[in-house]
Order: C-alpha cells, then sequence, then structure tokens
C-alpha cells in the first residue's frame, strides 16, 4: 500500500487548523449568546473574565499533576507549562531565562486568538485582560495548592499593539 | 458486656485450635482501659456504600455479621460515620451516619451482631474533610487549597465556629457509638480525611491557632479526642488512625518526622491505641497496590514503636498471618488489622485459627472494591461473588435437589468457580481443560512484573477448593461434541475463554507478527521495537512485560484511551511506567497494514502514521464458543460463562462462575 508521509501530515494540519479554528469561533460565539441571555446592562468585560477564570482553575488543575513543590526548578516548571497550553491553543511562546533568580519571562510571539475577537467584534480589551485572568488564576490555584508565592505581571500585550506578547514570573521572597 | 467471660470463652477455643500454637502472637489476648480483647486481629473500617441516607440497612449489616463471625473474638470496626446534617462529612454515597439520635437503632443492630458473633464492636468516626461532600457541591477543609484529583469536591475554608461545631459533632457521635453499644470509638484521621487536612502542610494553611506549626496544626485534632473522651467516660478505649508518613512530598505535605508529632500529640491527649497508615488519596506514591511487596509498611510502625508507648495497629498490605504474627512477636505492632483480605475472605482469622491456611481466599489487591466505592456503587469483589450478598439466601450454596453430571468445559476462573460451586452442591462435577495449567487468560495475566503474580492464587485457591469438592479434573483434554455426546452430561458449562486473533490485514501473516500470550510466556521472541495491537488489560500486560524488558513499545488502541477495562488505581502506574520506559500509545487507531519494519496505522483525524517497529503483538481477544452450538445439541442445560460470552476481566469471569453454579 503507497503510503506519503508528507501527504498525511498535510491532512492532518489542515483538518487539525480546521478543529482549532471551530474551537476559537465556539468560543465567541457563546460569549454573543450568554450576552444575549445575560441580565441588561453585563459588561461583557466581566463576563469574558469570568469564563478565563473558570478555564484557568482547569488549567492550575491539570499544572498540579506535573509540578513538584520540592524542584529546584519549580518556577522555569510552571513557565514551561504555560508555554505548552499557550502552543496548544494555537499560539507562538518560549521561555525566556532571566539573570535574577526566582525570575522567568514567557514570551508570546504570535497569537491566533485577536484575530478571531475582531471577527466577532469582541474588545480587544477583553483579549488582553481574558488572558491576564488566565495566567493569574492559575498562578493564583498554584499557590494555593503549592503554598508558594509565585507572582505574575504582564508586561507587553499583542492585541494592545505589541509586537508580542510579554509576562514576568518571580517568586516573591519571605 | 462481661469480657472476662468472653476471653475465657474464646481461649477455651484457641486452645482446642491448631492455629493458636501456629500463630500464638495472633490470639493472644489484649486489655484496653477496661475492654478486654480475646485476640490481635481487627478488621479496619471498610467503607461499602451498603447504607441509606445515612441508615444502616440489612446488607450492611449481614456483611458485617459475617466478618464478625470470621474474627473468632477480634475486633470488628464498622465504617466510618459522619457526623453533620449538610453531609459535608460524608465522603461516600451510602455512607452511615451518626448526626442524630434517630440513627441510634441502626448502629446498634450492627454492634448487636458483632457481640452475637462474639466479637468486639469499634464505630469509627470518620469526617471526609477534602474527600467529603459527596453530595453537595463542595466540601470542607481548614483551608481552601485547590483539589488535586479531578472527582473531589472544591474546599471551602472552615470558618472557627464551624471547627468547633465540627468537634461537638464528634462526641455527639462517641456519645451515639457508646449508646447503640460499641465497645471502642476510633477516630479516623486518615488518607485525607479533616482529620489529616488539619495535620499536613499541604492543607492547612490557617494562620489561627488551628494552623501554623505541627503543634497547632494537631490543635483540632487533640480537641476531637478531649471532645470525644468526654462523651465517652474513661473507661472506653480510643483508637485513632494516623498517617505515618503522608507521601505528600510533591506537594509540601508534613515531614516524617512532623507525623511522628501527630502520634506524640494523639497520646498525649489521651488516646489508647494508634493504627498507623501511610500515604493520602492524593498521593502519587502506590500504597496498597500488588506493586508494593506484603509487609512492606512496617518500617512505619517501627518508627512510631519509638516514638509512642500506647498499643499500635497496622494493616496495608500485611494479608499473611505468619508475617502477622512475627510482627507481633518482634514487638513491632501489637494488633493486625485487616481491610480488603477480609472483605475477600472474612473467614481468614477463623481459618487460621483452624490451621486451614491452604483455604484463605487471598485477596489479590485489585482495589475493585474501591474502584466501586468512587462511583458511587456498593463495593463488590472480585475473588468473592458473595460481598454485598450475605443477606439474599437465593445467594448461598445449598444442596442441589437433583444431583446431576456437570462438565465443564475450561479451567480458567469462570470454570474453576463454577466447578467449585457446583460441585459444594453437590453435583458430580468434570472439568476439562485442554492445556495442562489452570487459570485461562490468569496465567498471562500473573506474568505482569510489578506483583502481578499475586493474582495467581486465587486460581491455585479455587483449584484446591474444587479438589476439596470433589471435581474430577481432565487436563490436557480438548472437549468435542463426541466426548460431550459419550460422557452424556446433564449440564455443560462452556467456559472456554478467548482466542487472540490477528485481524486480516496486508501483512498480518508476517512471521513478526505474534500473540501476547506467546510472548509473555516466552515462546514468541520480540524485537527491540514492538507495537502492541490492542490496548485493553491484556495488551498492557504485554506492553509492562516487554517495557521492563527495555523493549519500546507503542500501543495501538481503538478506544478513548489505554486501559479502559483496566481498575483506576492500576491504570495510571501502568501507563507512568510504560511512557518512562519509552512507550506511546496512539488512541482511536487501528493496524492498516504491516511491514516487515513499520505497520501503518489510521489514527485519530483518519491519518495515517508509520510506526517502525519490529515485531507486532497482537493482544485482540475474541470469545471462544464454537462448542456451545454442539453441546446445546447434545445437551438440554447448556451455560456459557466468562470470557466465552463475552471478553471481559477477572471479576466478572468469577461472578459469572458462581451464579450460574448456584443455578445448576
Ligand atoms: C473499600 C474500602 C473502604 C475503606 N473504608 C475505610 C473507612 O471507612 N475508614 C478508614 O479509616 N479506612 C477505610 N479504608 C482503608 C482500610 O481500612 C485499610 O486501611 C486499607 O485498605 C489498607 O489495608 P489492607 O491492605 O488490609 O486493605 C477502606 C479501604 C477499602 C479498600
Amino acid at each position: 500500500m503507497s503510503f506519503d508521509p508528507e501527504e498525511e501530515l498535510r491532512r492532518l494540519l489542515a483538518r487539525y487548523d480546521l478543529l482549532c479554528g471551530i474551537v476559537r469561533a465556539t468560543w465567541y460565539e457563546w460569549r454573543q449568546a450568554a450576552l444575549e441571555f445575560a441580565k441588561p446592562g453585563t459588561n461583557p468585560l466581566d463576563l469574558v473574565k469570568r469564563a478565563w477564570e473558570i478555564v484557568g482553575h482547569d488549567t492550575a488543575q491539570s499544572y498540579f499533576m506535573a509540578l513538584r513543590k520540592n524542584s529546584p526548578t519549580f518556577l522555569e516548571d510552571l513557565a514551561n507549562l504555560i508555554v505548552m497550553s499557550s502552543r496548544a491553543m494555537g499560539e507562538d511562546a518560549v521561555v525566556i531565562k532571566s539573570d535574577k533568580p526566582n525570575e522567568v519571562f514567557v514570551q508570546w510571539n504570535e497569537c491566533p486568538w485577536p484575530e478571531f475577537a475582531r471577527r466577532y467584534k469582541a474588545d480587544m480589551e477583553e483579549d488582553v485582560q481574558g488572558c491576564d485572568q488566565w495566567f493569574q488564576t492559575v498562578v493564583d490555584d498554584v499557590n494555593k495548592h503549592f503554598g508558594t508565592k509565585v507572582r505574575l505581571e504582564t508586561l507587553k500585550a499583542i492585541p494592545r499593539g505589541d509586537p508580542v506578547c510579554l509576562r514576568r514570573l518571580w517568586i516573591e521572597e519571605g | 458486656m462481661n469480657y472476662d467471660d468472653l476471653v475465657s470463652k474464646w481461649k477455651e477455643y484457641y486452645e482446642q485450635m491448631p492455629g493458636s500454637k501456629m500463630f500464638p502472637e495472633l490470639f493472644k489476648p489484649i486489655t484496653i482501659r477496661k475492654v478486654k480483647i480475646p485476640n490481635r486481629i481487627k478488621y479496619a473500617a471498610t467503607e461499602d456504600n451498603f447504607n441509606k441516607d445515612g441508615f444502616v440497612t440489612e446488607k450492611d449489616v449481614a456483611y458485617i455479621r459475617e466478618r464478625a463471625r470470621g474474627l473468632v473474638g477480634g475486633i470488628c470496626t464498622i465504617q466510618g460515620v459522619y457526623m453533620d446534617p449538610k453531609g459535608e462529612g460524608q465522603g461516600y454515597v451510602g455512607q452511615a451516619a451518626a448526626w442524630d439520635d434517630k440513627f441510634i437503632p441502626g448502629l446498634k443492630k450492627l454492634a448487636d451482631a458483632i457481640h452475637e458473633e462474639g466479637a468486639i464492636a469499634n464505630i469509627q468516626l470518620m469526617h471526609c474533610g477534602r474527600v467529603g461532600g459527596v453530595k453537595l457541591p463542595y466540601c470542607v477543609g481548614p483551608s481552601a487549597v485547590p483539589q488535586r484529583l479531578r472527582v473531589l469536591k472544591p474546599v471551602k475554608e472552615m470558618t472557627k465556629e464551624e471547627i468547633k461545631t465540627c468537634i461537638k459533632q464528634h462526641g455527639e457521635a462517641a456519645r451515639r457509638g457508646i449508646e447503640a453499644g460499641y465497645d471502642i470509638v476510633e477516630i479516623s484521621g486518615i488518607v485525607g480525611y479533616l482529620i489529616s487536612n488539619f495535620l499536613s502542610s499541604y492543607t492547612n494553611r490557617r494562620t489561627d491557632e488551628y494552623g501554623g506549626d505541627i503543634e497547632n496544626r494537631c490543635r483540632f485534632m487533640v480537641e476531637v479526642i478531649e471532645e470525644v473522651r468526654d462523651a465517652v467516660g474513661k473507661d472506653v478505649p480510643i483508637f485513632i488512625r494516623l498517617c505515618a508518613e503522608e507521601l505528600l512530598d510533591e506537594m509540601g505535605g508534613n515531614t516524617p518526622e512532623e507525623s511522628m508529632v501527630t502520634y506524640k500529640m494523639a497520646e498525649k491527649a489521651g488516646v489508647d491505641c494508634i493504627s498507623v497508615t501511610q500515604g493520602w488519596q492524593e498521593s502519587l506514591h502506590s500504597v496498597i497496590t500488588r506493586d508494593i511487596p506484603q509487609g512492606h509498611w512496617l518500617y512505619n510502625a517501627k518508627r512510631a514503636r519509638q516514638h509512642v508507648k500506647v498499643p499500635l495497629s497496622m494493616a496495608y498490605r500485611l494479608f499473611k498471618p505468619e508475617m502477622a504474627n512475627k510482627a507481633i512477636a518482634d514487638g513491632i505492632i501489637d494488633i493486625w488489622e485487616l481491610c480488603r483480605p477480609l472483605i475477600a475472605d472474612p473467614y481468614l482469622p477463623k481459618k487460621t485459627l483452624e490451621g486451614k491456611l491452604e483455604d484463605i481466599r487471598y485477596c489479590i489487591a485489585c482495589n475493585l472494591c474501591l474502584a466501586r466505592l468512587f462511583r458511587d456503587a456498593p463495593i463488590t469483589c472480585a475473588v468473592n461473588p458473595l460481598v454485598g450478598h450475605e443477606w439474599e439466601d437465593r445467594w448461598k450454596i445449598k444442596p442441589a435437589e437433583k444431583k446431576k453430571k456437570v462438565m465443564v468445559i475450561g479451567g480458567g476462573p469462570a470454570g474453576l468457580q463454577c466447578a467449585l460451586v457446583a460441585a459444594q452442591k453437590g453435583h458430580e462435577v468434570h472439568l476439562y481443560e485442554e492445556r495442562n495449567i489452570l487459570g485461562g487468560q490468569v496465567v498471562y495475566a500473573s506474568k505482569g512484573p510489578y506483583g502481578e503474580d499475586e493474582l495467581y492464587g486465587i486460581i491455585e485457591w479455587l483449584k484446591r477448593q474444587c479438589e476439596k469438592a470433589g471435581v474430577i479434573f481432565h487436563m490436557n483434554t480438548t472437549v468435542t461434541p463426541e466426548i460431550i455426546e459419550k460422557e452424556k452430561p446433564d449440564t455443560v458449562v462452556v467456559a472456554t475463554g478467548v482466542k487472540f486473533v490477528v485481524p486480516k490485514v496486508p501483512g498480518s501473516n508476517l512471521p513478526h507478527v505474534v500473540l501476547g500470550p506467546d510472548v509473555l510466556e516466552g515462546r514468541g521472541e520480540s524485537g527491540e521495537r514492538v507495537v502492541v495491537w490492542g490496548g485493553r488489560g491484556d495488551g498492557i500486560i504485554a506492553a509492562l512485560y516487554l517495557a521492563t524488558k527495555g523493549k519500546k513499545v507503542t500501543i495501538i488502541t481503538k478506544d478513548r484511551k489505554p486501559g479502559v477495562d483496566v481498575n483506576p488505581s492500576y491504570i495510571w502506574r501502568y501507563m507512568l511506567k510504560i511512557s518512562q520506559a519509552g512507550g506511546r500509545v496512539y488512541r482511536f487507531a487501528d493496524i492498516e497494514s504491516i511491514e516487515e519494519k513499520r505497520v501503518i496505522i489510521k489514527a485519530a483525524y483518519g491519518v495515517r502514521i508509520p510506526v517502525p517497529c519490529d515485531t507486532v503483538v497482537v493482544s485482540l481477544r475474541e470469545p471462544r464458543n464454537e462448542l456451545v452450538e454442539a453441546a446445546k445439541k447434545l445437551c438440554s442445560e447448556v451455560h456459557v460463562i466468562g470470557d466465552a460470552l463475552q471478553p471481559r476481566r477477572l471479576h466478572n469471569a468469577i461472578h459469572d462462575g458462581y451464579r450460574v453454579g448456584l443455578r445448576i
């Protein structure tokens, strides 16, 4: 039986791209439906942040299994998990090490989500704050679970017009 | 209760029994406060999901009575009861309750049954903490530390007022236990239940007097013990189960040294016996699975001995009487606890006393009981089909009205179990096995590398019992329609198990395509890169076996995940071992063609992937039932059981065998 690996991979990628597109579209379609049923005056930003918070709890739970409190690379392991999640979401992200101990950066070079936000006429700020909420919830849950003091701040965001998204993770002293 | 009479009655009996000489330590009395316990054997608390709305059912009473009877005077603990009306402490849907006096009559039925069988009744108080709230959208704990296991509920931090109420509820439940007639009150502080949540640095982040250093984290436990003591008075022993080693390092749990502080604090607060335990449900480490050797955890009891003076008891993979007797003789423990072994064989202590060790049906640590518990179902036992049916007359083996000649075809677990029951009913039973070894699929399953040899114990037990019951074995005999015709049985039981089949795909007749059993029995040599075709239990065992031999294994399964039929407490460990050895899995996948150095699989999204391999191990099964039609023509009563009916797991085979055996 003839077998053409390139053809198989191309087919897989096409189907995978389609699926990812469906997932992103569904996100905004649900947002629209939820807003239509929401109480009058509901701020879409609040709705979106709450939704990402729910996602964050779920993501955090999957991280609990992968992280070890007693690992010397705990912070970097967490950053790597964030990169892994982001890649699974169709983004292109990398971990950037810092000169300082207990500090690490995650940089997103590409992100397909703003394009969908635009298509579904969602405010770009929802994308930024939605993402922030997601990662903040993950970090908060990780702290609660492991009794750690990881902190997070967003330094750059593609939906705000920056060339990349950049987030700093560090462990608070004391 | 007159404990002196009880002890002397049992002593007299023990003296006549060989087991008391073989295992003298096990059959020595022990006195704790005013309670004199005739021997050193204790049935450990077992949640069974048999009860309804907190009320004890007849099913539970019959279950407990059976265990009490087998204990020949030992301690029979009932399942941990929850103590609050909201059900925050309830961890299991069928858990018994003690939050109101209305539960006393039911609890009394259990205590009465235990006493009627001459055993000592122990009531366990168990607030399930972060494992609780089974009927609520949340559970409670000292701090709202997010759960690791998705099945568990989000945790709400208890207020100080709630803590005080909870402590009072322990006292009230203990009082109800005493009113119901229990001799001992036990507090469960293990595996992630509320007391352990307060003790552990993983789950207790409070900044008030109930949190902080280990002494403060012990405060809740100490106040519970004091409250229970106030409720039960000075004569009643209070036992506690405490973790000697949490095995929660990855989450920042207590150090083993801190755990010993909890022991000392419990002793100081007035407990009379500590049950030494280890591990949490959330721990990443094996504790009670087969990969843990018998007696492994005794080192924790040794450690505990150096820190406290109160008697110690211990369960946890301590199944064998000789091991327990030695542990007591060596001064490591004082009381031998058993949970799963007495689910599997409630008469284990009695058989030990009678010196009938060969009759003990040992637990195979398959953890079916636990898997059922966590799925909100009543417990069952793979090797003891009677569990949960003790109260039903129709499940008892009674002499048959008409004696029949029964032909059981197949000596796997289904055939053996069926033959045993039929023979015990008085039938003339002939069991045919075409190989020279009994056990069917268990022969292969027991080749697994992580203690799976223990599985074969049930086959040996069934064989011995069949021999005692008069089953006539015909080994190395392949049954044909001619044999059925010649033997003229009244009943034929087809228990011929499965055959491994190679689906017809291009290349499936190549020489490097072999069957799983051949590999496990060392007949088929496999190359370095092996594809295991089929991801059910058999495939997993083959993959594990090969992975430990250093092979690079790829499992191809049509299922949504590998090992869908394997017990949850095993499959994640197995998959971890396989992936640590470089193994891979393709789900939703099947083999499309086989070539000399690779297979082409069709995976999710309809994508074809070439997987390099030197050997293809086929672990796909079909029922072997070709004799059924012929048997039906020759005999008016034909039963098909076990895998011959439908390939399933060991417990299905044994339960099929038992049920059909009863019907013959
Ligand atoms: C089905 C099942 C139910 C259990 N229920 C309880 C319980 O209610 N309270 C408790 O303290 N331990 C409970 N345990 C833990 C056992 O008492 C015991 O500590 C554990 O099974 C290890 O002992 P073993 O190797 O003898 O089974 C349960 C265990 C099983 C298997």
